[in-house]
């Protein structure tokens, strides 16, 4: 008869085998089993360049798309300086950008992003040669139908492509005492000098958290400094107070093709000038100097600059050497007007022309532009034409505007209603650190106006507080455009299943009703509704609301049965 | 005493070897700086330029070389006093040494200002402390102590900015001046000293209000370490034989503690000096960032944000000095004022 022992032995075995078949069993079960969900990576910028709400609104996209029950989202975020060069250099799948335009022209929404060039640079490395073609055509054209048809193919390849997915554009929003007038919340060039104030009709006291890089118009490419330069400095053409038309300024007439001041080619525009222009210093305005201010602006080519608008989008070229004709500028300063010859047709020059870089600025006389460099940012050393002129400065803290007794076009806003401008003698602007003292300032009656930018929350405060406060809240259209991009050289955005999907899952009415506060509206296409051409081909093709059921469809369709998982971080499998 | 050549030695040998130490600093931040991912260039365009003008700039500021020879340039430059030019969007093209000029002096105010509040508040409370050990008062002293030097720095900067400026409006909310009138011409970039200079009293009193939430700020949180520091050293004073010996004589108790304990409890005190300022400066940044006060602090925290190489190491440099060269001064000052210190 077996000891106890060896009974034992067998059970112990036996036990033994079970287990292991067991464990294999459970394994093979997991390992073989068809993934339901697999992981992609969603980029932002963790440092508030886009603001404090950020991070939220890359979770409300990660909701959205992990809702389809088939997709986990990964979040990772990088600073500004680290996410910038990852995008430029493609190493970003799958991220969350912003833009604002240079110039006031649908064509600054689609050729950055669907040319191959610049959508080389914002991270998507779509590449398509009709688009390409249908690019080069619409910015060498100036019929309006034209262009429509042009902007209707390639906002529908856009949908169908989709490299991007549109989310949302932004509402400019302002703060400002009772009593303030002129106000308005222009989609390019906000200006003081229509404003007046019956608090106090010889100041205005405004608050920022901009700051100001600089007032060269050579070097200057952000918001803040542009907004300044638009207070000192005129361009051959300005913008018409309240919206986005042209209107003579330092050239008398708007150069067309139907007026003969524009060739049929689109390749030289010529600016009729008025006379006895003068800078605030009373130093001639001509066009000389003109020509040579915008020959200063390219051929510097300050880092961070706008030059290559006049050199490369304008096709003004970039040198003045004759060696190479085809980058030569060429730019006749006649007595009475200037004219550029372009290397290629461009149908949106005006809108350049009306873009701070090409403001002229001072060539002769003691208070000459640097011909070598930047011009310092320094009291005394800005000098413009426009109506008001720098009166103090200290940089980050605040900034001082007064009247420029010598402005040549005070009547230039007449059929607008302004009979002369500026109204308001005196601005005083102060750079705030943080939205937060922002409000805090303008709560404490400290300043007249708080324009850009303040957190939603603060705004939905200072609504509800507003008539206690003797505060208004305004709203106004904004060219600002927030989107996603896919590197969609990169599996598995190489995909567009995918990334059509993708675009069915978004819900775009969670980030503006619960991050936002409803204060952006919806963004169904690159172009904002703001400008012109614009179709909301997302809209149409893709819906109002997310349509789950289309998005699982797809990502069926995709192959997410396939027996693999993808863990996708920075372009590696 | 200590003799004058030994400290005199001293002093200049501690200066001395300052630079080899800000050497090793700047290689560590240079190098910090290049290993992490990001490029000032990117960052400077954010997408907005095509590739092409990104890499000829690069090519143009020298920052597509080896990073040793960078690291070379760096420092034949460092040492020829050039801290090289900013790269960033908001001080482009300036020089270093021009930036840091132009934030320093509100810094150093803001320090200044913090440091008075900080030890008048902090000695009062750590006396008072002392004094009536064990009581109720020194329940509460100790109890401030330890409750102040914890509380974030820009929680409390908000909740004086929310009481004082926004709430009664007594005081002015940030920024070092009012933003309707200019600030005193520049001789020193204190605003309270040049307007003293100036002879504008009215400047005066406008940069003095706009220094007060600040610097009650920065100094409310270090004063606890102050209360703290003078109390224990008072307790070790009072009980000391040589106070004994000075009640047995039947002097007043008002006249010890003022004229024996107190004055030998702050001499450690000073000793902690160095250490209470680079607290400061870290505080500062923090400050500066609540009350809009354009100083180092935020000037350190703009340039790491769009990674500003020159900008950043130039910063951390003078940073250093300044905390090196108050650290001599304060080794020098214990040893004057105390004679037991050898070197």
């Amino acid at each position: 008869m077996p000891s106890l022992w060896q009974r034992q032995k067998k059970v112990i075995i036996a036990i033994v085998v079970i287990a292991i078949l067991a464990v294999g069993a459970v394994s093979a079960a997991l390992l073989l089993r068809p993934p339901s969900q697999f992981t992609i990576p969603l980029w932002y910028n963790s440092d508030g360049h886009y603001g404090d709400t950020e991070p939220t609104v890359a979770q409300v996209i990660a909701s959205a798309i992990e809702r389809t029950g088939k997709i986990n989202v990964q979040l990772k975020s990088e600073p500004w300086a680290q996410y910038t060069t990852d995008f430029g250099n493609g190493n970003l799948p799958f991220f969350l950008l912003g833009w604002y335009p240079d110039y006031f022209d649908a064509d600054d929404y689609a050729s950055p992003f669907l040319g191959t060039a610049g959508a080389a640079s914002l991270g998507s490395q779509y590449s398509n040669s009709t688009m390409d073609n249908w690019l080069s055509w619409e910015a060498g054209n100036s019929s309006s139908t034209v262009r429509s048809q042009l902007f209707t193919q390639i906002q529908t390849q856009l949908a169908n492509d989709v490299p991007y997915i549109p989310l949302w554009e932004g509402k400019a929003n302002i703060v400002y005492k009772n009593g303030i007038n002129g106000v308005f919340l222009h989609p390019v060039a906000f200006r003081y000098f229509f404003m007046s104030n019956t608090n106090n009709p010889n100041t205005l006291n405004v608050g920022t958290t901009d700051r100001i890089k600089s007032l060269d118009p050579a070097y200057a490419y952000d918001y803040f400094s542009i907004e300044i330069i638009n207070q000192i400095f005129d361009t051959l053409l300005v913008y018409s107070p309240t919206n986005t038309t042209l209107l003579p300024g330092i050239a008398s007439t708007i150069p067309t093709v139907a007026n003969g001041l524009v060739t049929p080619d689109l390749k030289t525009w010529t600016y009729p000038l008025r006379s006895g222009v003068t800078f605030s210093d009373g130093s001639a305005l001509n066009s000389t100097v003109i020509k040579k201010s915008i020959i200063r602006a390219i051929t510097l080519n300050l880092p961070g600059s706008a030059s290559f608008l006049l050199s490369q989008v304008g096709e003004l070229g970039n040198t003045t050497s004759t060696t190479n004709p085809a980058f030569t500028i060429n730019i006749d300063a006649n007595p009475t007007n200037v004219t550029f010859h372009l290397h290629q047709p461009v149908g949106f020059f005006n809108q350049l022309m009306a873009f701070s870089v090409s403001a002229p600025v001072p060539i002769y006389g003691t208070n000459a532009y640097n011909m070598t460099g930047a011009q310092p940012t320094q009291l005394n050393k800005v000098v413009g034409s426009g109506p008001y002129k720098l009166t103090a400065y200290t940089q980050d803290q605040s900034l001082a505007l007064s009247s420029n007794s010598l402005y040549y076009g005070p009547a230039i806003y007449a059929s607008s209603g302004f009979a002369s401008v500026p109204i308001i003698g005196t601005v005083n602007l102060k750079s705030e650190s943080t939205a937060t003292q922002l409000k805090n300032d303008i709560v404490a009656g400290a300043l007249d106006m708080a324009y850009r930018t303040l957190n939603p929350q603060d705004i939905t405060s200072l609504q509800i507080q507003a008539s206690s406060l003797g505060l208004k809240v305004d709203f106004g259209a904004s060219p600002q455009i927030r989107y996603l991009v896919f590197n969609v050289k990169t599996a598995p955005f190489n995909n567009v299943l995918l990334r059509r999907a993708i675009a069915y899952a978004v819900d775009r009415s969670l980030i503006i009703n619960n991050v936002f506060n409803s204060q952006v509206d919806p963004l169904w296409t690159m172009i904002p509704t703001v400008m012109n051409y614009s179709i909301p081909v997302f809209q149409l093709i893709y819906g109002s609301v997310p349509n789950l059921t289309q998005a699982g469809n797809l990502l069926s369709q995709y192959g997410l049965s396939i027996f693999q998982t993808l863990d996708i971080s920075k372009n590696q499998l | 005493m200590p003799k004058r050549g030994s400290l005199l030695a001293y002093g200049l040998t501690r200066l001395i070897l300052a630079f080899p130490m800000l050497l090793i600093l700047l290689t560590v931040v240079f190098t910090v700086l290049r290993i992490i991912p990001g490029d000032p260039i990117y960052a400077l365009y954010g997408g907005r330029a095509p590739l092409s003008v990104i890499m000829a700039l690069r090519h143009q500021l020298g920052l597509d070389k080896p990073y040793w020879q960078q690291y070379l340039t760096y420092i034949v430059q460092i040492f020829s006093g050039n801290f090289g030019v900013s790269l960033g969007a908001h001080y482009g093209g300036q020089s270093v040494i021009a930036v840091i000029e132009q934030k320093l002096p509100a810094t150093i105010e803001l320090s200044i200002g913090s440091m008075i509040v900080a030890s008048t508040i902090g000695i009062s409370v750590g006396l008072i402390s002392g004094i009536n050990r064990d009581k109720v008062v020194d329940v509460v002293g100790r109890l401030y102590g330890t409750t102040i030097f914890v509380i974030p720095v820009f929680w409390l900067g908000l909740m004086l900015q929310l009481l004082f400026a926004v709430d009664l409006r007594w005081l002015p909310v940030n920024s070092r001046f009012d933003i309707s009138s200019s600030p005193p011409a520049t001789t020193t970039g204190l605003y309270t000293i040049d307007s003293l200079l100036a002879g504008r009293l009215d400047l005066f009193i406008i940069a003095i209000r706009h220094l007060v939430l600040p610097c009650l700020t920065l100094g409310l949180v270090l004063s606890g370490f102050f209360a703290k520091t003078v109390r224990a050293n008072l307790l070790r004073t009072i009980n000391a034989d040589y106070v004994e010996a000075a009640r047995a004589r039947g002097i007043k108790e008002r006249t010890i503690i003022s004229r024996y304990a107190f004055k030998n409890a702050l001499i450690p005190v000073i000793t902690v000096l160095g250490l209470e300022f680079a607290i400061l400066f870290a505080g500062a940044v923090l400050t500066e960032t609540t009350f809009n006060w354009d100083g180092m602090g935020r000037l350190l925290i703009d340039s790491i944000e769009v990674q500003d190489y020159p900008l950043i190491q130039g910063t951390i440099i003078v940073f250093s000095f300044i905390i090196v060269l108050i650290s001599i001064l304060v080794d020098i000052l214990s040893g004057v004022i105390d004679p037991r210190v050898r070197y």
